[in-house]
């Protein structure tokens, strides 16, 4: 930055000292809300959290789209793809007359480029793991690999084959075909993630490096202003061609304002929408002012206490079952004043492969007492409890849980631990015990829980999902059946009998299923919450005082 | 004049070399990979590695050092791990909203304590020195973070005379210059009154009323500026404090000012960031140092030789 | 000679302690009347409770003081002011403390000269120009915008005199003007200020303790010993015929050819009484070579001849 600019810099807020621009002062249609971080980028590619979802659905869109229901409906697409019979093949047909925000028609190359763009290293996707599905995946991914190892060293010659992701290719212009390598009944969710959203090529490579903070896309609003760490602005995209035209003129995010801070500005009127702090739920549900306000929504989430399997005394079934039979599940979530629904499995309702009928671990102290008695702790141990900062309600969580392990003879110390060594430590083998853990779901199915939290073939040293390092043959043996079964019944009930096994073996202690509580001022219009993308903004208007 | 101020400069680019070299060594000490952070829990080790490499995170300590010293050298303090962005250019468009507070906080500090302690020095034992004494002594111990919300919820949320936090208009800026104003007020208020209680007993105050001036006069331009001396000196030590209660002031406050951004920039782990709003916040308190080092040559004529 | 200031039983009290009990004297016109005594008698807190300049803690009591008449303690506050630097001018004893140090000495004299006079910046600076050439300081319009610091003790007493009597008050207190100065300089400050007494018809109300400035400068003395005066007297008769064995001890303590050690008071045998312990007779009889029973009962101010006032039993029952 010279140093006009930066006179320039020192100028801008004292113009907007001036008086007579008071605060609260927002053009109508204009929709107000604020976070406490800033998005570290808006690039589809990158999106790895939900707030950053909410928004890349507003300036993207990808092929499907989840309804009210759940269901999977099309959404860049014309209709729902064309599907082989082996289930390995999907060809889909692009709506016409889509547009990117920079005026470009969406063609069918766009979806080949962003997908093949999620396997460059220099795009520092996060997708890859989703997409290793897809055919000819891995040697264009090693290839992508090799380019960028080359182009470090300055020995590039040529790029490496295969050039081409050879599972999506343009049939023609608005005829996408997506080949697997192995038949998943999971895919098409897939295809809601942000990883596959088309991006124009024209703007990645104009902006480079800095894609991230000038998104271009197909969704109903753009980004028109990006003050970092300071806020946002969406404005509507001129281009869109949607269905119907959103009701908002303008979305503003404020950054930078914790929880505590958005409560009080929601309530002085500051704020159109609010995700509600659990300590406040109570007083604002029972404010006749704003009670009508409040939505719930049960998140796909299991919020449990992971036990590594292959650390001591959690290496003995008993103990684990212990710990699963100690907790009470019902006192967490009244002490917590409905953090959730207390969980009976790993598998959250509402996703594929739940068991409604499921009868999870009671709670029942004596008979905790008497596994650990079995398994030879009849005075019970001592071990920490390792819990993350980054969820406010997770120690309140611990302790009751610290108390009623208590009762049953098992001393844990709460730890509470930054995210980002919380994150690496729990993921690194035989170094954390025992850990507060959450997992929730990138997309509404089985393998997105069981998959990832417990198949033993996965365990790693380092940066395991399997966070318990739980491994059974049997259950590694259902779980890689059900990932490329054809018929649904028969995969859901591949999936039923792995969470049996699992749950009898406890490497887990599942607590809740969470809640997510928001509310938005009386004057916005159309608020409703969805288990998968929580704010649809494109649905909201505001009513005109 | 040319040679202390020589000197005074010499410190200060000690000062500075010896910041960076501290935070450079505590931030490399950090248990957590900063890698991490910045590619997410899914990223393969593939990426991480290219990261690494592509951040220059894989060179020894000493060259990653020397190479952030030069860089900073030529005010190319790199490039936001995060973001990206290049770190003076955020670091700049912050600056503004934190200057603003300071400098508003630093008025009320002064606006008021002044006053305060030239009236409890003049009232001395007087009902006014009592209800100030223990005012101080109260907010000397109060927490920034504590004082700044008690304001937002009485003031902001409860009686809504203020916005509650943002920096939307000038009204924005009073809470946060209260809060930050109000921890020195009571500090600075003693401090006034004790010199000012010195100065009150000096021959040229007798003289000076001796000449039928009035009290204010006498107290203000006669008193004041002798009482203010030793102020200065203790106002440019507690520089680095005024830039502390601005950091929990714009958390509390949700400013986007340099608080604000460090903060953000320790819990993503991002190592240029860090190094960037600390190495600044040092020149900023080493500036303002030099700055109170010349308005004392200005105030008082004595040491201009020196 | 028409009284230009006129003291009648003054007391100035700290609590119980009488620092100044019951004094009474009157200036005239052009007089110079000389304040003497050892420090803590009390000459000091007189001269100021005549401008209403005594530090808070004390108490003022006084059946009069008058200046051209007017009676001084009925004033108020703002009117008080107004008497402060117009009518009555103040030098005080060490220039360098009585100047304030961040603001040039021209302005010091200026400020007054803005207030009294209703001047403007400019006029008031040329007038203090005038001023400070007038007491005699070289290159006064450089030596105006210069700090106490720049300037050399002489100066510094010079341009405090010159801050003093820059509206032409008709009377100058002098609280020991030349005691912070060396020898040399003490005679040049005497010389100016007969000089100006000359000019300007100037009354005097000088305090000192030194019997030398007296002799130089004053008209009458007034002798006071534990917030009383002891002996009053024309400056010649006094030195003539002291009458009050203070007054003699302090003449006697007078070394008469020995100019180096500085004319000082040497010392009398015992020390002034603490104001909350006077003595309930005679004040000076602890420490008085003749004292006896008598000397117990409290003495009254008699006037032994025409204008000469003592207060003691035994007066004139000695000599030499």
């Amino acid at each position: 930055m010279d140093r006009r600019s930066f006179l320039a810099a020192l100028a801008a807020p004292a113009a907007a000292l001036l008086p007579g621009c008071g605060h609260g002062a927002q053009s109508a249609g204009t929709l107000r809300l604020a976070y406490e971080t800033d998005f570290k980028s808006l690039d589809p590619a990158q999106c790895f959290d939900a707030s950053t979802l909410q928004v890349m659905r507003i300036l993207y869109g990808g092929l499907l789209d989840c309804d009210d229901d759940l269901k999977l409906v099309p959404w860049l697409a014309a209709e729902m793809p064309e599907v082989s019979a082996d289930r390995l093949s999907y060809t889909f047909t692009i709506r016409q007359g889509v547009r990117f925000a920079n005026g470009r028609e969406l063609t069918a190359d766009d979806f080949v480029y962003a997908i093949e763009r999620i396997f460059e290293p220099a795009t520092k996707s996060v997708g890859t793991t989703f997409l290793r599905n897809l055919r000819g995946a891995e040697p264009f991914g090693e290839a992508r690999q090799r380019d960028a190892e080359e182009q470090g060293t300055g020995r590039r010659e040529r790029l490496a084959e295969p050039r081409r992701l050879e599972g999506v290719r343009a049939l023609d212009r608005c005829t996408l075909r997506i080949e697997l390598e192995k038949p998943d009944l999971a895919f098409l969710w897939l295809l809601t993630l942000p990883y596959t959203y088309p991006v124009p090529r024209e703007e990645v490579e104009r902006h480079g490096e800095v894609f991230s903070r000038n998104p271009c896309g197909t969704g109903p609003f753009l980004l028109d202003e990006w003050q970092r760490g300071q806020r946002l602005g969406f404005g509507r995209n001129p281009m869109f061609q949607g269905p119907a035209r959103p009701g908002l003129d303008r979305i503003e995010m404020l950054i930078g304002y914790d929880l505590m801070t958005q409560t009080m500005m929601f309530e002085r009127g500051e704020l159109d929408l609010l995700n509600i702090p659990l300590p406040d739920l109570v007083r604002l549900s029972r404010d006749p002012r704003w009670s009508p306000q409040v939505r719930s929504l049960l998140l796909q989430e299991t919020d449990f206490l992971s036990m590594n399997c292959e650390m001591e005394p959690f290496t003995d079934p008993r103990v684990r079952q212990a710990v699963s039979y100690a907790v009470n599940r019902e006192r967490i979530v009244q002490f917590t004043s409905g953090a959730g629904i207390p969980a009976q499995g790993l598998v959250p309702p509402g996703v594929f492969g739940h068991d409604p009928g499921r009868k999870g671990y009671g709670y029942d102290p004596g008979r905790a007492k008497r596994l650990l008695q079995e398994a030879g702790y009849p005075d019970g141990f001592a071990v920490e409890l390792w819990y993350p900062t980054d969820v406010p309600h997770w120690g309140q969580i611990c302790q009751v849980a610290q108390q009623d392990l208590k009762k049953v003879g098992i001393r844990a110390n709460l730890k509470q631990v930054a995210e980002s060594i919380f994150n690496e430590a729990t993921a690194r083998r035989r170094t954390v015990a025992f850990s507060m853990y959450g997992w929730t779901e990138d997309y509404p199915d089985a393998s997105d829980f069981l998959g990832t939290l417990c198949d033993g073939s996965k365990i790693a040293e380092e940066e395991c999902t399997n966070a318990s390092f739980y491994n059974n043959e049997d259950v590694n043996e259902l779980l890689h059946r059900a990932a490329v079964a054809t018929d649904e019944a028969a995969r859901a009930d591949l999936y039923r009998r792995a969470e049996d096994l699992i749950l009898e073996d406890a490497p887990v202690c599942v607590l809740i299923h969470p809640k997510e509580y928001r509310m938005c001022q009386p004057r916005v219009k159309g608020f409703t919450l969805h288990p998968m993308w929580f704010v649809r903004y494109e649905n909201l208007w505001l009513e005109r005082a | 004049m040319i040679v202390r101020l020589l000197r005074r400069l010499l410190w200060a680019a000690l000062t500075l070399l010896g910041t960076s070299l501290i935070v450079f060594l505590i931030a490399h000490a950090v248990p957590a990979d900063p890698i991490k952070a910045f590619a997410g829990p899914h990223a393969d080790k593939a990426t991480q590695e290219a990261l690494r490499r592509e951040l220059h995170l894989d060179d020894p300590l000493a060259t990653q050092y020397l190479r952030f010293l030069g860089n900073a050298l030529r005010g190319d303090l790199g490039r936001s791990n995060v973001t990206r962005e290049p770190v003076i250019e955020a670091i700049l468009a912050r600056f503004p909203a934190t200057l603003a507070l300071s400098l508003g906080g630093l008025l009320i500090w002064l606006v008021v304590s002044i006053p305060l302690g030239v009236l409890t020095a003049k009232h001395r034992d007087k009902p006014i020195d009592r209800v100030t004494l223990v005012l101080a002594t109260v907010t000397v111990s109060v927490p920034t973070f504590w004082l700044g919300r008690m304001l937002q919820f009485e003031l902001a949320y409860r009686l809504g005379w203020f916005p509650v936090a943002g920096l939307f208009s000038w009204t924005s800026l009073i809470l946060p210059s209260v809060t930050l104003g109000i921890v020195g007020v009571g500090y600075y208020a003693r401090l006034v009154h004790s010199n000012m209680l010195d100065v009150l007993n000096q021959d040229y105050i007798r003289a000076a009323r001796a000449r039928g001036l009035s009290e204010p006069v006498v107290l203000f331009k006669h008193g004041l500026r002798n009482a203010c001396l030793p102020v200065l000196t203790v106002l440019g030590m507690d520089m680095a404090g005024l830039l502390g209660g601005v950091v929990f002031t714009e958390s509390v406050f949700a400013l986007p000012g340099l608080g604000a951004l460090s903060l953000q920039a320790v819990l993503n782990l991002d190592v240029p960031m860090i190094m960037g709003t600390v190495l600044f916040a040092a020149l900023l308190v080493v500036t303002a140092n030099l700055v109170v080092d010349c308005v004392y040559r200005l105030v008082d004529p004595r040491i201009k030789g020196a | 000679m028409q009284p230009l200031l006129d003291i009648r039983n003054l007391s100035v009290r700290f609590g119980a302690a009488p620092a100044v009990d019951g004094v009474s004297f009157t200036v005239a016109e052009g007089e110079t009347l000389a304040l003497v005594g050892e420090s803590g008698c009390g000459k000091t807190l007189t001269a100021l409770s005549v401008l209403r300049l005594t530090p808070p803690a004390a108490v003022v009591e006084a059946e009069s003081i008058a200046l051209h008449r007017r009676e001084l303690t009925r004033l108020s506050e703002r009117e008080m002011r107004q008497v402060r630097g117009k009518e009555v001018g103040v030098v005080f004893q060490d220039p360098l403390t009585a100047l304030n140090p961040v603001w040039p000495v021209g302005e010091q004299v200026a400020e007054g000269l803005r207030l009294h006079e209703g001047l403007g910046r400019r006029a008031a600076w040329e007038r203090t120009v005038e001023a400070l050439r007038e007491v005699g300081i070289a290159d006064p319009r450089r030596r105006a915008s210069e700090y106490p610091h720049q300037l050399s003790g002489g100066m510094r007493q010079r341009a405090m005199i010159a801050a003093a009597l820059a509206c032409r008050p008709p009377l100058l207190i002098a609280d020991e003007p030349t005691t912070a100065l060396d020898v040399t300089l003490q005679a040049q400050i005497i010389d100016l200020l007969l000089r100006l007494r000359e000019e300007r018809r100037l009354s005097i109300l000088l305090i000192t303790h030194d019997l030398g400035v007296v002799a130089e400068l004053a008209h009458r003395v007034a002798v006071l010993y534990a917030g009383q005066v002891v002996e009053s007297a024309g400056v010649a008769a006094l030195f003539r015929r002291p009458l009050h064995p203070y007054t003699r001890a302090l003449l006697s303590a007078v070394p008469r050819v020995d100019g180096q050690a500085g004319r000082r008071l040497a010392t009398i045998e015992g020390a002034v009484p603490d104001p909350t312990r006077y003595p309930s007779g005679c004040r000076f009889a602890p420490r008085c070579p003749h004292a006896l029973e008598p000397c117990r009962e409290p003495q009254e101010l008699r006037e032994w001849e025409a204008g000469h006032w003592v207060r003691c039993g035994r007066a004139g029952e000695w000599t030499t």
